[in-house]
Formats: structure tokens, sequence, C-alpha cells
């Protein structure tokens, strides 16, 4: 601000005092006409040129009788007094304190103009480009296309009932997943699971409609596919797992972390089906200390008929992670007589 | 990250060190060399027997630690201030000590979520023992006469010597250290923290968190009014405030930046390694350093007179070791050959330089010319995904984000269009830029159009510059002319282009030039490309955005003129080079076109010696400070050029 009230000849004005005064050939003077600073000559540049004092410019009355060299410089001068910027460096601040916060959106980086409800860090472009799977073709993988995998008669014996599945593996999806996961950008795993949320809701209303449960939460146990604890170093944190708390907030189930690896193996992403498959038997055991942690659950739950527990995972590619962690589970419960039912819920189905 | 902590004592007093391999350190400090200082006050020399003193070295080192975060290990030792005093201390008081430093980490910690009392949150992390240096000292000598022993020390020296080669000047994560070892050393990959910790006692390596408390020894300096508290990324400087419980140090609140994420997750307990670069030999003074820098060296190059009187201005700046120097060229001016003899001036006396460009295509455009200009140092050339990740050089050529993993590496920095995207407006670029120069290197700022502030600065004589008006075929810069114009918007859904705008764009095309057609927005794009291709039926039209897959082949049909007119955006306002175009910007009073941005974009025209003087026309329904701002800067310079005798008289 010293700085501009020190210079304090509007350019704007100069240019107009002395156009006119060149001859006032201009029949324009209103803002938006063509006046060309150039369009006086070279020559007066280098002259110092006189000041007026504009009207309700207190500063400028102070150098009413002096002559104020705009420039300095023996040189010719690139620009003028840099008002524009002057202004700027005046308002800006001000426009920062009035303007309402505008945060960029997480997915796009763009500002957020308008978002949807429940997902305020993601403008509204992005949340309409999520592809939620609405309607299912498979009821048993919860595909929203048609699955040959699961009528496939040589498969073994599921040990879960069902996968449903939040969205589409699209590309899009691949890459926001990928941002959270192997980037870690753990804002993101905030959106992802209040979508598993979302998830958790629908699922219950679709379990519900064939069960007597209807007061209380239709699930026993949440719990969540582990990682091995150096890909833990490794990353920091379970992503599963950060799916599975708000899946179990919404539903008002305990979260327990029933199951462990055994040995750590390459990424999954990066195999084929058969591969999978075979690198995962007996990959997952129960957990060290699964059974405390049933039983010091405060409902006991080993007293009721059947036991249902959901299973959180990423991404359900071919089932095997789901299935072998369901494995595990079945394992678990054995010695115990409760027929144990697993449900799986996954963000992504692929 | 968990590493270990431990005091030990030296001849100065108490020393507190972090550890990512402790038998290194208990070799280290019972190492004859170091006997010196570790055998010391209070002892009387008893005999020349080396065994004496082994003997009673057995509490001198303290273990604090076993497996701390490493955010809180650095946070102590940086603090830890070396004294005689603490000869006194029994465990009890290291222990009160530790927690007396850590109050605050504590506190968040609670705050975080756990329901704990901080002694037992504590409980779990400190193990305050002595270590039985003497005996493992002992057990290594026994080795040693096995003849096992010594080799082992003595490669683990060789390992640690060659790592320090290897990270020198750079600033890594854990994560591209072991990129850099999977390519470059294979054989270090498996005990790469036995070699790292004995380069780090040596003082080769520093090894920090990539998160840290503002204001401690390596972060910013504090300003007036500006507290240093709060959390900042050590790696590329910007404000961090987001924590999450970390599986990799146990803790509830490890905060890591979101700025930099794309280059691997720096966090509170992640280990940032920065090579000394104390230990890098200086430039040595080569004979071409012998005196000032000469005219003969801005021969060999072909410039400009006026290229010349700039390129000689700046290897003076860089002669007198001058932090910035700013060569402000006009658009088409030759700013590549300029640098050259920069370049050739630096790496004769031996030093690094870099190279850094906002853009890869602009990286991959330059790479071949630069390998060109300089056969006998090839230039290593860096981006996302480039195969020369890890490879050492003298002269690199890199993307801006690819700065940040250097750390006072080079003598000479030179960044090209500063005013663009993304260097301009990134501080977080801004910061890894001065990171990556060495503390007496200087940096040499490119730019057709440099922002307000440094023309300030420049204009007040606190950023020494050199101006080239003009281009290399000197023929004056096309000045835009104005229409007047409805928006474009208006155009759009009235179906007609105005009869102005059109019969000068007939004009363009029928002189055979190719067209530029800059509108402000995106959505304009397709219905102006169809408008305009039924107002010239006869003329090939296309459109190409940022947000165009097949963008490249637009450019290279458009530069073989099987395009003829092109709408864009400002994507293209820089960089591309069409022999002979014209310039129409279609709503100029946007306020997406600043005064920068028109400057660039009435640049693409006239940028050949065939066809020096293109048109610029400016359409707008409002006449603009940038509008005029832009007129003003290309005027001015052309007024310079012809004072100052650099354009071709017409007729001449």
């Amino acid at each position: 601000m010293s700085n501009a009230s020190n210079k304090n000849v509007h350019p704007s004005n100069n240019y107009r005092q002395v156009l006119f005064k060149n001859g006032g050939l201009h029949k324009f003077s209103n803002l938006y006409t063509y006046q060309h600073p150039s369009s006086y000559e070279a020559s007066k540049q280098s002259e110092p040129l006189m000041t007026k004092s504009a009207p309700g410019q207190k500063e400028s009355e102070e150098h009413l009788d002096q002559q104020v060299s705009i420039h300095e410089y023996s040189r010719v001068p690139y620009t003028y007094i840099d008002w524009g910027s002057a202004l700027e460096s005046a308002l800006i601040p001000l426009h920062k304190l009035l303007a309402p916060p505008a945060y960029p959106c997480l997915a796009c980086g763009k500002i957020i103009s308008d978002s949807a409800k429940g997902y305020p860090e993601i403008c509204s472009a992005c949340y309409s480009s999520i592809p939620w799977i609405r309607h299912i073709k498979c009821s048993i993988c919860g595909r929203a296309a048609g699955c040959p995998d699961c009528t496939r008669e040589t498969l073994e014996p599921r040990h879960f009932v069902l996968n449903r599945s939040v969205v589409s593996y699209t590309p899009l999806m691949r890459d926001w997943l990928a941002r959270f996961k192997f980037r870690g950008d753990e804002a993101l795993g905030g959106i992802l699971a209040r979508m598993v949320g979302d998830g958790m809701k629908r699922l219950e209303c679709e379990l519900r409609l064939s069960c007597s449960r209807k007061k209380t939460s239709f699930f026993d146990i949440v719990t969540y596919v582990p990682i091995s604890s150096e890909r833990m170093l490794e990353r920091g944190f379970n992503q599963a797992r950060l799916l599975a708390v708000e899946a179990a907030r919404v539903g008002r189930v305990p979260l327990l972390e029933l199951l462990q690896r055994s040995r750590h193996t390459d990424k999954q992403s990066s195999k084929s089906r058969r591969q999978r498959i075979q690198d995962l038997y007996g990959i997952f055991i129960p957990a060290d200390d699964a059974e405390e942690q049933v039983k010091s659950l405060r409902v006991n739950v080993l007293r009721k008929k059947e036991l249902k527990i959901l299973l959180i995972d990423d991404v359900y590619t071919t089932g095997s992670t789901v299935d072998a962690c369901a494995h595990a589970l079945q394992e678990l419960f054995m010695t115990t007589d409760v027929k144990t039912e697993i449900y799986s819920l996954t963000w992504a189905r692929s | 990250m968990r590493v270990s902590l431990y005091v030990v004592r030296i001849k100065a007093g108490w020393e507190m060190e972090i550890s990512l391999d402790l038998g290194v350190d208990v070799l280290w400090w019972t190492e004859n060399g170091h006997m010196q200082q570790y055998s010391s006050i209070g002892r009387r020399k008893a005999s020349g027997n080396n065994k004496g003193y082994r003997g009673g070295l057995t509490n001198r080192i303290i273990l604090l630690s076993e497996s701390m975060p490493l955010g809180w290990a650095v946070r102590l030792r940086d603090r830890f201030k070396p004294s005689v005093m603490y000869d006194r201390w029994a465990f009890k008081q290291w222990k009160e000590y530790i927690v007396k430093e850590l109050h605050a980490e504590l506190a968040m910690e609670q705050r975080l979520g756990h329901r704990e009392a901080s002694s037992t949150l504590l409980e779990k992390v400190i193990h305050i023992q002595k270590i039985e240096a003497s005996k493992a000292r002992r057990e290594e000598d026994k080795k040693e006469r096995g003849g096992a022993g010594r080799n082992h020390w003595a490669a683990l020296e060789e390992q640690a010597s060659r790592l320090a080669d290897a990270l020198t000047g750079r600033s890594l994560l854990e994560g591209e250290l072991q990129q850099l070892l999977a390519e470059r050393m294979p054989d270090l990959a498996p005990a790469w923290r036995s070699a790292l910790q004995h380069a780090y006692l040596q003082g080769r390596v520093l090894l920090g968190p990539g998160v840290a408390q503002a204001g401690d020894a390596h972060g910013r300096p504090r300003r007036l009014l500006r507290r240093g508290k709060g959390l900042r990324c050590r790696r590329c400087g910007s404000g961090v405030n987001r924590r999450t419980p970390c599986g990799s140090c146990g803790l509830s609140g490890c905060a890591y930046c979101e700025a930099c994420l794309a280059m691997g997750r720096s966090r509170s307990c992640a280990l940032l390694l920065r090579g000394s670069s104390a230990w890098s030999p200086r430039a040595p003074e080569g004979p071409a350093a012998a005196g000032s820098p000469t005219e003969s060296m801005l021969d060999r190059w072909g410039l400009s007179p006026a290229q010349r009187v700039a390129a000689s201005a700046a290897l003076h700046s860089l002669a007198q070791h001058q932090r910035r120097f700013l060569l402000w060229a006009v658009t088409g001016a030759g700013k590549t050959e300029m640098i050259f003899p920069l370049l050739q001036y630096t790496l004769a006396r031996g030093g690094k330089a870099l190279v850094a460009t906002p853009r890869r295509d602009v990286v991959l455009e330059l790479a071949p010319r630069m390998a060109k200009a300089f056969p006998e140092t090839q230039p290593v050339v860096l981006y996302g995904g480039s195969p020369h990740r890890w490879e050492e050089g003298k002269l690199y050529l890199a993307t801006t984000h690819q700065l940040m993993r250097f750390h006072q590496a080079f003598d000479l920095v030179v960044i090209d269009e500063l005013d663009a995207y993304p260097y301009h407006n990134d501080p977080m670029l801004a910061y890894a830029a001065e990171a990556s120069c060495k503390l007496e290197g200087s940096f040499i700022y490119l730019s057709a159009t440099p922002p307000a502030g440094l023309q300030r600065e420049a204009r007040s004589g606190h950023l020494p510059y050199a101006r080239v008006p003009v281009r290399y075929h000197r023929y004056p810069l096309p000045v835009p002319g104005r229409i007047s114009m409805r928006p474009v918007n208006h155009c759009l859904t009235k179906q007609a282009i105005p009869s102005a705008l059109a019969g000068k764009m007939r004009s363009s095309l029928e002189r055979g030039a190719q067209v530029f057609c800059f509108v402000s927005r995106i959505r304009h794009i397709a219905p102006l490309v169809l408008l305009l291709q039924s107002c010239f039926p006869d003329y090939p039209i296309g459109g190409t955005s940022s947000q165009d897959a097949e963008r490249g082949s637009k450019v290279e049909e458009f530069r073989a003129s099987r395009i003829r007119l092109l709408v864009t955006t400002t994507i293209l306002e820089r960089g591309v080079t069409i022999p002979k175009s014209d310039v129409y910007i279609l709503d100029a009073h946007s306020e997406l076109f600043d005064e920068a941005s028109l400057v660039q974009m009435a640049g693409r025209a006239g940028r050949s010696q065939g066809d020096p003087a293109g048109k610029v026309l400016f359409a707008s329904p409002e006449w603009t400070q940038s509008q005029r701002g832009a007129i003003r800067q290309i005027r001015t310079m052309n007024k310079i050029a012809l004072k100052q005798g650099y354009l071709i008289r017409e007729g001449a």
C-alpha cells in the first residue's frame, strides 16, 4: 500500500488527460474503448509527467504542486506503475477474508462449487461419475454384469453366503483405490469408507427382508481381510480396516480382528486367477487372540443359533481372498456348535 | 519406522544418537579411531594396553530405547545438548528427561485416542539398559583374530562409502533409497540399514523424519509474526496438518504430507535421508576458471547480437557467484541457446548443472538438443517414470517436481518458463528449487513474462537481469490489433461469426497461414469448431484442449498443415512453434487470460524468418487492463529493440 500511495498517479487518468490535450480527437471516453497507452509519443515518456490531483485522493493532494516523476530510471521503463497489482495486493487479503472457504476436490483437484450430500470433499461432477452398483445380476457375488464364475459347476463349495460391492471397479475407481492404497492418500480413504458405510446400509436392508432380525443389527461381528506385518510396516495402514471401521459404525456392530496372515505374499493385483487361488491356500489363519476377542463381546454370540459375520475388503475380483478368509473363519468357529454364516461386503467389484 | 535411541559418552561429553542398526554403533564407538574420543575424561591412562581401555567401557553407552518412533527419536536427538553433567545421571533421570522432552507429543497422542496415561504409553517404548560394548567388542576381536571380523568391518566401511557417494546431494525417502539400491547397487539392498548407519555416523548422510516441527534445525528460518509452530514437510516445505494412525511407527497421530504424495509419502516416521554436500569435493578450479569468463566462450554457440549481450551478462553474474539472475527474453528469442554457454561454463569448472522445465514434453524435446550441444557430458533426463531416474551425471534435465529428490546438489540451476504452471504460484516447487541448489550456487530464471513481483525486483535493482528484446530473426514482435466482438457464448447461441472476425480469418487462411484461435473455455471448443467449419467449409478445422487425449497428434497435424485452423485454450500458449501462423484470441477480456498469457499467445505469431510479421488479433467486447498491459509489453520490447539497434532495418 505504501508503495502505491507514494506514486499516486493513476495512469489511466493521465493518459486520458494527455490524449485530450493532444487534440481531443477521441469521441469515446468510456472505459471500454481502445485508448492505447502508447498512443502518445515515445518522447513524452522520458519527460516527467505532471500530476493533476484526482478528486477524493487524499494523498495526492500533498503532491499537488510537486512534479512527480513516474519513473526513476534512465532507461525506458517496461511498465508504468503497476496499479493493477497494487490494487490486487490490497484487495486479495480482503477477498480472502470475506470469501467462503474454497476447498479443492480430493478426486479431481478443482475448487468445489457444488457437492453431493454426504460427500463434501468431492465435487458433484466427481460424485456423479461414481459407478454405483444399484442393480445386481448375480445374486451371489453381487456383480452388476452377468457372472460366469459363480455358476461354474467345477467350482468347489463356497465358504461364504454372498458378496455385495458398492461400486464397479472402473478405471476411475482403480485410480482412486491406487491413490488411497498405494500412494497413501488417507483423506481419500475417508470417502471410500463412507461409500462402504452406504453399502452397509443397503446390504442390511436387502438381507433383513428375508430375516427375522428386524430390530437389532443383522450382523453379529464385522471383521476385515488382514495384511501382512511387512506390508503394515511399509504402508502404515490396512485399507480394509479403515473401510470396516466405518461399516461397523454404521451397522452398530462390534469390529473384531479375527484373522491374520501366515506369510507375506506379493500383491494380488498382479496375478492371474489360478495363481491367486493357489497362492492363497492356507494363508489366512485365525488370529492368536481371536477366541478371547469373541468371548469379550458384551453379547455372547456363541449362544445364538446362528452367527452372522460380515467380512470387509477393498476389491472383489475372483472371490478367492474372500473365500479363503471365510474358510479360516469357518475353521475358527468349527469347535463351537454355532452355525456360522459369512457375508462379504467389498468396496468394488471388478 | 522405528529406530533405536542411545546416549554415548565421548570426550566432549554425552551425545545422543539414533540408530538403524545398533550393532554398527557399538562397533563404531569402540573402534580404534574413535578410542581417542571415547575413552577419555576422568580415566587414567593405565598402560598402553588397549584392553585396559575397553575393560572400562561398559557403562559408556546407554540404550534409551530399542525401538522408538523415528519422529520422537529425532526430536530428542536434536534437542539434546552435549554436556558432561549427565555423568551423574542414573536410569531414572534419563527416563524423566525423556518424559519431559516428549511432553507435547505424549499430550497429542492422548488427545488422539490413547486412553492410557503417558507413563504407560512410554513404558512400551523406553527400556533403558546398558550396552555391553566391551563384550561386543571382544567378540568382534575374537572373530577378527579368526580373520572374519576385520573383513566384515572393512566391507561395511566400503559399502558405507559407496552408499554415501551415491547419496551425495540427494534427498530421498526410504522407499526411494530402496529403488536406487535395487537399480544401482543390488548387493547393498539386504544390509542397507548397516551401511546407512555407518555413513550416518561418519556424518556423510543426514537422517531425519519426512515431517517435523517447523523451526527445527533443518526447517525454514522463523519469520516475524509467523509462529514457527506446526508441522512442516521437510522435503517439499508444505505445512502439514493431517495425522493418522500409523502401523509403521505405532503412533495414533503420525502426520503425513499431502502436498507431495505423488512423490512417495513423507510422514513423521518416514526416514528422509540427505546426502551431505559438505563431503563432496569443491569444484576444482579448472583452467577455464582461471579468469573471468571470456567472450570466446560465447563464440561457439552462434548467438545473435542481442542473445550474446544477455548471455554475457548472465555469465558475468555467474562468475561473481550472484545467487539469482533473470534472463528476460521475448517469445521466440531463443532462450535455450542462451543457456548453453552458462552450462558450459559450469561444467568446465567441474560443477553440476540442472535445467528445470515445467513440463515433461519440454524435457523430452530439449533432451536431444542438450545431448547434441554437450556430446562429452551425457545429460541425465529426469521426469516421472524416466528410465534414468537414479543415474549420476554432471548435467541434469528435469521437470520441476524432480528437484525434490535433490538437496544442495547443484552449482547452477536454470529454471525455464518461471511463470508457467506448475512452477508459478507453487511454494512447494520454489522450496524444492531453493533446496536443490548449493548454498553458494546460482539460479538463472528464464521467462518471457516474469511475474509482477520479479519485474518489480528487477526494476528496483534487487535482482540482476538482462533483457533480450528481440527475436533471433531480428524482426519486431507483431503487435496485437483489436476488434470489438460479442462474447463467444453469444456467437454460439446466435450461430453466427461476426463478419469482421470472419473476414480477417478468411484473409489469414487465404494468405496460407496456420490460424491459432484461442478461447477461454474448453466447452466452447467443440461448438465453435462446428460453427467455423460451416463458415469456412474449404479449410480443415480442428480443436483441442487439455482434456483431449489426441492432443499430440492434433498439434502434429496442425504443424503439417493438415489442420489449417486450430481452436484451443491456453494449453498451447507456450512451447509450440509453427512457422507461418496468425493468432486470434477470442474473449480476450476473460479473466482467465492474464497479461502474461496474452503475451505468450501473441508470441505464437511471426516466429520464423520467412514470415516475421504474423497477425495477432484480440477480439473482445471489453478492453481490459490485461489486454492493455500485454500490448504495452510488446510495444515496449519493440521500442527497446529499436533503440538498441537490434532490429533489421526494413528495406536496408
